[in-house]
């Protein structure tokens, strides 16, 4: 283990453990409202269909520039929710259902090209495959503060239309009839969580990313009753597992950034989901005993 | 008033309310009632503008939905919600004034003393902090029902408020929704206890995709209504009024 004043003053490290800690706080708490709205599958039917997007967008551009391929991937994974919606709504098929369809055929679709553009005898397109599981030491100061912004910039928008958002989740009947615009508030909501993945995906990858969103929600919950201190519970666990697995990455030969901070999660995860004091699986079995006790 | 032409709405081509023509007038508490897949539940949402009409017109107060949003509150159906959502139940009851604060502001001191005043009408008052996953379907139900009282309407839609409710629940419902009728509201209730349809309600509306009969209870809810809007299922109910 290297010690931590050493660790901030590596100009990588600091990198990565900064973009690690701003990506896990805002899709933790995003994806509270996607777990909530029962989206989880969504985030990850959007990641994957960021992926042709972002080969897309380097053939058109010939640029590596993370902006111009996250805006493809950006791009895509609107196209590719939209699809969903219009599956959902055009068609007796179920939102599972419609996710799978989509995740698969944008995920095959991107693949596809990525191997082609990988045979392609220039050898700029080298590194496009990065975006499959995510590259944290990439990462540089301009990346940082693109990411500061738009996370800061899609945190501000949740929290300004709070309310709005929480009601939709909560009870869209209810919502639409006292006059919501049910589908603009949707698409609105739906494109914060697009933003939160795209924003992560050169980190963590197309793969893993809807773990970022889903993991840290579905820990939150086993703590809090309240929707507000969930969100704000996500964001932290998120930050918390972003940097914990940049600094466990970086003093480990040849740990992959990414899925070290997924596994960090999935563990702070499975801890909630079995010892959270009401919710918690331990809890509930005690208090089942307990009750039997009381009755024999 | 609530005026209703030619009414039709379909669901992917398959007509689920066919050619209704209907007044309810003001101050009427009117139960809508009717076998399974008869509409009732399309009905209310028609006349929240929730689903797209094939044709015909609705008119809410002389005028069409979207003007008169304000003064309409909605009750729906209890299992349309997840009610393992992390939320309170004063938090709940609160959103029965998102309409009159508009966008962004938040509920505040004065939302949360109306919220409480709701609660004690319907004898929640000490659930207020509590979460709403216990809850139990009737006190569910209440919620619902103060959140509804909150909105502070003039004419009030509900689906099925006594679906799945235990017996005191229903009788303090039931008084609720009389109080509500004495202070001038109109009440329009999915019913599903035909039983209770003559005790409980001074209009009705027996429905099955057709309207089959529209009226005072008196006048309409006949065992001949009955048979033609249910079939033959009926023989175990006693002679209605």
């Amino acid at each position: 283990m290297i010690n931590l004043s050493e660790f901030f003053s590596d100009y990588t490290l600091r990198n990565v453990s900064l973009g690690a800690l701003i990506l896990g706080f805002g899709s933790g708490a995003l994806g509270c409202f996607a777990l909530l709205r029962r989206q989880s599958l969504l985030g990850d039917a959007v990641s994957h269909a960021a992926l042709p997007g972002i080969v897309l967008a380097f053939i058109i551009s010939q640029s590596k520039l993370s902006l111009v391929l996250l805006a493809g991937a950006g791009i895509a994974g609107l196209v590719g929710t939209l699809f969903i919606l219009g599956i959902i709504r055009s068609s007796k098929l179920d939102a599972d259902s419609a996710q799978g369809i989509v995740l698969s055929v944008f995920f095959g679709l991107g693949l596809m090209l990525l191997t082609w553009v990988q045979k392609l005898p220039n050898a700029s397109q080298s590194g496009l495959d990065r975006y499959l599981f995510g590259q944290a030491a990439t990462i540089v100061e301009s990346d940082l503060l693109t990411m500061a912004v738009v996370e800061g910039v899609a945190l501000l928008t949740m929290l300004i239309f709070w309310k709005e958002f929480k009601l939709l989740s909560f009870d869209p009947g209810f919502g639409t009839a006292i006059g919501l615009p049910r589908k603009v508030l949707d698409i609105a909501l739906t494109g914060l969580i697009v933003v939160a993945i795209v924003i992560g995906l050169s980190m963590v990858g197309v793969i893993l990313m809807s773990a970022m969103l889903v993991a840290p929600a579905v820990a939150a919950r086993q703590w809090t009753d309240k929707l507000g201190s969930m969100v704000a519970l996500a964001a932290v666990f998120g930050a918390l597992a972003g940097l914990a697995g940049s600094v466990v990455s970086a003093s480990i030969a040849n740990l992959p950034t990414g899925p070290v901070v997924v596994l960090i999660l999935s563990a702070i995860s499975a801890i909630s989901l079995l010892f959270s004091p009401h919710r918690g699986l331990l809890s509930k079995i005690l208090r089942r005993y307990r009750i039997q006790e009381k009755t024999t | 008033m609530i005026e209703v032409r030619d009414l039709t709405v379909a669901y992917q081509q398959k007509p689920v309310l066919w050619d209704i023509d209907l007044s309810i007038p003001d101050g009427v508490m009117a139960a809508i009632v009717g076998p399974n897949g008869a509409g009732k539940s399309t009905l209310l949402k028609a006349l929240l503008a929730q689903v797209p009409i094939a044709a015909g017109k609705i008119s809410l107060f002389g005028k069409a939905f979207k003007q008169v949003r304000q003064r309409i509150g909605y009750v729906p159906q209890r299992s349309s919600v997840d009610w393992d959502f992390p939320t309170s139940v004063l938090d709940v009851v609160m959103m029965g004034a998102y309409a009159r604060l508009g966008w962004i502001r938040r509920p505040g001191k004065k939302e949360r003393s109306e919220a409480c005043v709701c609660l004690e009408k319907v004898g929640m008052l000490d659930f207020q902090k509590r979460q709403i996953s216990e809850l139990s379907g009737g006190q569910q139900q209440r919620v619902f029902l103060a959140r509804a009282l909150m909105q502070d309407a003039q004419l009030y839609l509900m689906d099925e408020p006594f679906q799945g409710v235990d017996a005191a629940t229903e009788r303090a419902i039931v008084g609720l929704l009389k109080d509500l009728k004495q202070g001038g509201k109109t009440l329009i209730v999915v019913h599903h206890d035909l039983q209770t349809v003559p005790e409980y309600f001074d209009w009705v509306l027996m429905l099955n995709v057709h309207v089959i009969a529209a009226g005072p209870v008196k006048e309409v809810f006949t065992s001949e209504n009955l048979r033609k809007t249910y079939g033959g299922y009926i023989s175990f109910l006693k002679e209605p009024a």
